[in-house]
């Protein structure tokens, strides 16, 4: 065990886990503002990605295959809860029910357009490695964290220093009296909805140049998003970003170490919390 | 005069249980009203149902002659009423400013710096505050920052208060009534569910006794203190002096 092979293992898991919070945080905040457990974004997820690679590779622009893939999830995650899960309003497990129905729908349409074949496109600007203090590592994962650095930067943002966000904090605490004080937070979801699907659009997108797109990615990337959401404390920013990093670090370093436990160890750290401290890493 | 509340034969459920067992008041402007009564009677199920928490399964309630039976909770907060509630229900991952300008939701923009101006000077301890998390305020603390939240906003006519020194200390019961005394100058009428003699008798001027769900007596509310058997009788408190 190297401190080289140490140190890689380590910035690989950070770029996973910038990854993997494009998809948690949008998924935490959607269950905590409005308990819906949405099934349906681990495949808003891979619809990104695949809508992100389609773009990339016709227009070989990785700036306009990541605003494709945003926009277009957020229209997508917009459309979905104005127009479906508004009419099941108070219905928990109505929406739930709903939420798999559009997974089910999105992952066969996406396997009957683009087959079992995993695609993949790296932009030529960041194909190379760089060499820093005599460990070589890949530029691409290095963008990976710099840009989920700037992605959690903008969403913390939103929620701290924009009315909505305080609203959606507030809600997420105690929605009956945010109500109490004339506060209609039912605008409010649409709102998240958007945000929460871009993110996951965005992160599919990202993930293409690394590990590539492929039907099954949707829902297993939605298991280790509930999990991550789990482990940081639901409805928690600073949670699920800690959480994202955790489960991203010790997957990375289990795949290099004890590579037949690194599909495991993102839930053996679900059920250490759950046992250890159910609320979660971080309380709101 | 019309009134600025009036609840007619007011019926609530909580699932099975029948709380609100037909209620009939009438509340005019700056006559604040004292509800009175032990655990269990029904007091909180009421404040809650004319904020709009709870649903009555029969009757109705106006607020400024219009009826509001069927109003959605942020819609009667927008009217005008303001709900208290008496577990402090404070935003704790929030500052206190953030909980202060979520109370001012909706206010014109301009005046929003003399609004926190004027629950500062109400609740001073709150100034030095500001910018810590509500969750990390002492108790009292913390029920003036719910009491200020709703103050905050301007349009705040009738103001339903549940328990709101309970558990604290004699110096926040008497920063607390002290607010209550200048919003009911500043022509905010007060419905207010408490047990505290002192409170009630310089804050309110009627009482209704409320027992089962239902009103068992009613009156001025200096009555209560010429008359202390009422208040050992109806809610088990035993008033000595002030």
């Amino acid at each position: 065990m190297s401190l080289e092979t140490l140190i890689v293992a380590i910035v690989d898991g950070i770029a996973l886990g910038a990854t993997l919070f494009m998809i948690s945080s949008g998924l935490s905040l959607i269950f905590g503002l409005m308990g819906i457990v949405n099934f349906a974004h681990g495949s808003l997820f891979m619809l990104g990605a695949y809508i992100g690679y389609e773009v990339f590779s016709s227009t070989n622009s990785l700036a306009l295959g990541l605003a494709a893939a945003t926009a277009s999830m957020s229209l997508l995650g917009g459309t979905i809860e104005s127009g479906l899960l508004k009419r099941k309003s108070g219905d928990v497990l109505g929406q739930a029910l709903i939420t798999i129905g559009v997974m089910l729908l999105l992952d066969r349409t996406a396997w009957i357009i683009w087959g079992e074949t995993t695609y993949k496109w790296v932009p030529d600007s960041l194909k190379g490695v760089i060499e820093l203090g005599g460990i070589i590592f890949y530029e691409y994962r290095l963008f990976l964290i710099a840009f989920g650095a700037v992605i959690a930067a903008a969403v913390f943002s939103f929620l701290k220093y924009t009315n909505y966000g305080t609203i959606i904090r507030a809600a997420i605490e105690d929605r009956e009296m945010v109500e109490a004080l004339g506060i209609d937070v039912r605008k409010t979801f649409t709102i998240t909805f958007i945000l929460g699907s871009g993110l996951a659009g965005l992160g599919g997108a990202v993930l293409v140049p690394w590990l590539g797109v492929y039907p099954t990615l949707g829902i297993t990337y939605l298991l280790y998003a509930f999990a991550i959401v789990v482990i940081g404390g639901i409805g928690s920013f600073t949670g699920t970003l800690a959480a994202s990093l955790l489960v991203g670090v010790t997957q990375q370093l289990a795949a290099y170490y004890v590579p037949w436990l690194a599909e495991a160890t993102i839930f053996i750290l679900m059920l250490a919390v759950l046992l250890l401290r159910p609320e979660g890493l971080v309380r709101g | 005069m019309r009134p600025l509340l009036e609840l007619k034969d007011l019926h609530v459920h909580l699932g099975t249980l029948y709380i609100i067992q037909g209620v009939n008041f009438r509340v005019h402007e700056g006559e604040n009203l004292a509800i009175l009564g032990r655990n269990g009677a029904g007091k909180t199920t009421l404040l809650k149902s004319i904020m709009g928490i709870l649903k009555p399964s029969k009757g109705s309630i106006k607020f400024r002659g219009r009826d509001i039976t069927g109003a959605r909770l942020h819609e009667r907060a927008r009217m005008g009423i303001g709900y208290v509630p008496d577990t402090r229900r404070i935003f704790g991952s929030l500052t206190v400013r953030e909980n202060l300008l979520l109370g001012a939701a909706g206010i014109d923009k301009k005046i929003i710096p003399e609004r926190l101006e004027f629950v500062l000077k109400i609740f001073p301890d709150l100034a030095k505050l500001m910018n810590h998390k509500a969750r990390n305020l002492s108790g009292g603390q913390q029920q003036m920052l719910n009491i200020a939240r709703i103050i905050v906003n301007p349009h705040r006519r009738l103001l339903l208060v549940d328990e709101p020194t309970e558990g604290l200390s004699p110096l926040y019961v008497k920063r607390i009534s002290e607010a209550f005394e200048v919003l009911t100058r500043e022509g905010v009428t007060i419905i207010l569910v408490e047990t505290k003699p002192l409170l009630v008798k310089r804050i309110t001027k009627r009482y209704v006794i409320l027992s089962h769900g239902k009103i068992v007596k009613e009156g001025d509310s200096g009555e209560l203190f010429e008359n202390p058997e009422i208040m050992r009788r109806y809610i088990g408190v035993e008033m000595r002096g002030g």
